[in-house]
C-alpha cells in the first residue's frame, strides 16, 4: 500500500473530523495546518467526498429467498424438547409400576382373585390405560410439533390397540 | 425462543448478507454463508448473551466467509467476474458503484473494516469485537484502508 509521508500524521485527525470526534480546538487546528498544506486539504476533501459516497450507496437487503430461508431454520433445527420427553418417562414409568403392582397382588392370591378384586383390578387398568392415553397424547403432539404428522396418529391408535388386546378391554 | 430468533433474523438479515456479499463477492455463495452463521445462531442461541447477538454473529458470518475464502485459494476457480477498473467505472459516472467494487477490491481486514464501520456505521468498539482485532488496530487499517480509496478516488478525479 501506498503510504504519503505528508499526511500519514494526520490520519487519525482526518478520521477523527468525519467522526464528529475532534473538539472544536482540534478541528480548528486541524483546518488551520490544511489552508498552508495542500496535501492535507486534499485529503481531507477527499475524506469527505468519499463519505458522502458512500452515504448514498443504498444498503442492499438481504434476498427473498434467503429471508425465507432463515426465517424456517428454526423449524428445521428444532431439536425434541427433552423436558417434555422427561416428563413422559415419568408418567410412563409410574403407568408400568401400577400394571406391575397390580399383577403382583393377582398373583398373591394363588386360588384366584374374588369379583371385587377383579372389578378394583379393572378400575386400576382403567385408570393406568387413562394415563397412557394422555402420555400417548402428548408424545403424538411432540412428534407432531417436531416431524409432522404422518407419524402422530399410528403411534397413538397402535399402542392404545396393542395395550387393549393384551388384556382384553376392547371386548367389553 | 423461536420468536426471538425470528426477530434476530429481522434486525441483522441485512447487515450479515452485506457484510458476506462484500467478502465473498459471489451472491449465491453470501447467502450460503449468511444462512450457516445464523444456523450457527439458533444452535447456540441458549448460551448467547442478548445484548451481544449483533457482533457475535457478525464475527461468526465473517469468520464463515473468511474460511470459504480461504478454501478456495486452495480449489482453483474461475476468477470472480465483478472486477471493475476504476477509470471505467468512473466514466459511466457510477461513483457509487466504482466504491463498492473498490471497497470490494481491498484485502482483509481492510474490506471488513471499511464495511462494517464506513458502511453499516457500526462503532468502533463493536468493529472490533467482530473482526476480533483490538481498537488501536482497528483504528490504524481503517485509515489505510480509507487512504487507499482516498487515492483511488483522486485517481478517477484528478
Amino acid at each position: 500500500m501506498n503510504e504519503s509521508p505528508d499526511t500519514n500524521g494526520w490520519e487519525d485527525q482526518i478520521g477523527a473530523l468525519l467522526d464528529g470526534e475532534l473538539t472544536d480546538e482540534q478541528a480548528i487546528s486541524l483546518r488551520a495546518a490544511a489552508e498552508h498544506d495542500p496535501t492535507l486539504a486534499r485529503a481531507i476533501d477527499g475524506a469527505i467526498e468519499l463519505r458522502q459516497i458512500m452515504s448514498k450507496i443504498p444498503a442492499e437487503p438481504a434476498p427473498r429467498r434467503l429471508r425465507k430461508q432463515l426465517r424456517q431454520i428454526p423449524r428445521q433445527n428444532r431439536v425434541v424438547d427433552r423436558s417434555g420427553f422427561l416428563q413422559l418417562r415419568w408418567v410412563m414409568a409410574s403407568a408400568t409400576a401400577a400394571i406391575a403392582v397390580t399383577i403382583a397382588i393377582s398373583q398373591m392370591w394363588p386360588q384366584g382373585p374374588t369379583d371385587a378384586q377383579i372389578t378394583q383390578a379393572r378400575q386400576e387398568f382403567n385408570l393406568v390405560l387413562a394415563y397412557l392415553a394422555r402420555a400417548n397424547r402428548k408424545t403424538s403432539n411432540s412428534i407432531r410439533l417436531n416431524i409432522g404428522h404422518g407419524f402422530a396418529g399410528p403411534v397413538t391408535k397402535n399402542t392404545v390397540r396393542i395395550i387393549s388386546n393384551q388384556f382384553g378391554l376392547d371386548k367389553e | 425462543m423461536s420468536k426471538k430468533f425470528r426477530q434476530w433474523v429481522k434486525r441483522y438479515q441485512d447487515d450479515a448478507w452485506s457484510l458476506a456479499r462484500y467478502l465473498l463477492k459471489d451472491a449465491s455463495e453470501a447467502e450460503d454463508a449468511t444462512q450457516e452463521a445464523f444456523i450457527k445462531l439458533w444452535n447456540q442461541r441458549e448460551e448467547l448473551d442478548p445484548e451481544r447477538i449483533k457482533p457475535w454473529l457478525l464475527k461468526v458470518t465473517r469468520n464463515v466467509c473468511l474460511d470459504r475464502l480461504r478454501h478456495r485459494r486452495l480449489t482453483p476457480e474461475l476468477e470472480t467476474p465483478e472486477v471493475h477498473g476504476p477509470v471505467a467505472d468512473a466514466q459511466r459516472d457510477e461513483l457509487g458503484r466504482w466504491l463498492k467494487s473498490a471497497i470490494a477490491n481491498l484485502e482483509e481486514p481492510y474490506r471488513s473494516l471499511v464495511v462494517l464501520r464506513d458502511m453499516q456505521q457500526h462503532s468502533y468498539e463493536e468493529v472490533a469485537r467482530i473482526t476480533e482485532l483490538n481498537l488501536s488496530q482497528v483504528k490504524v487499517y481503517l485509515h489505510r484502508a480509507r487512504k487507499r480509496l482516498r487515492e483511488q478516488l483522486s485517481e478517477i478525479r484528478p
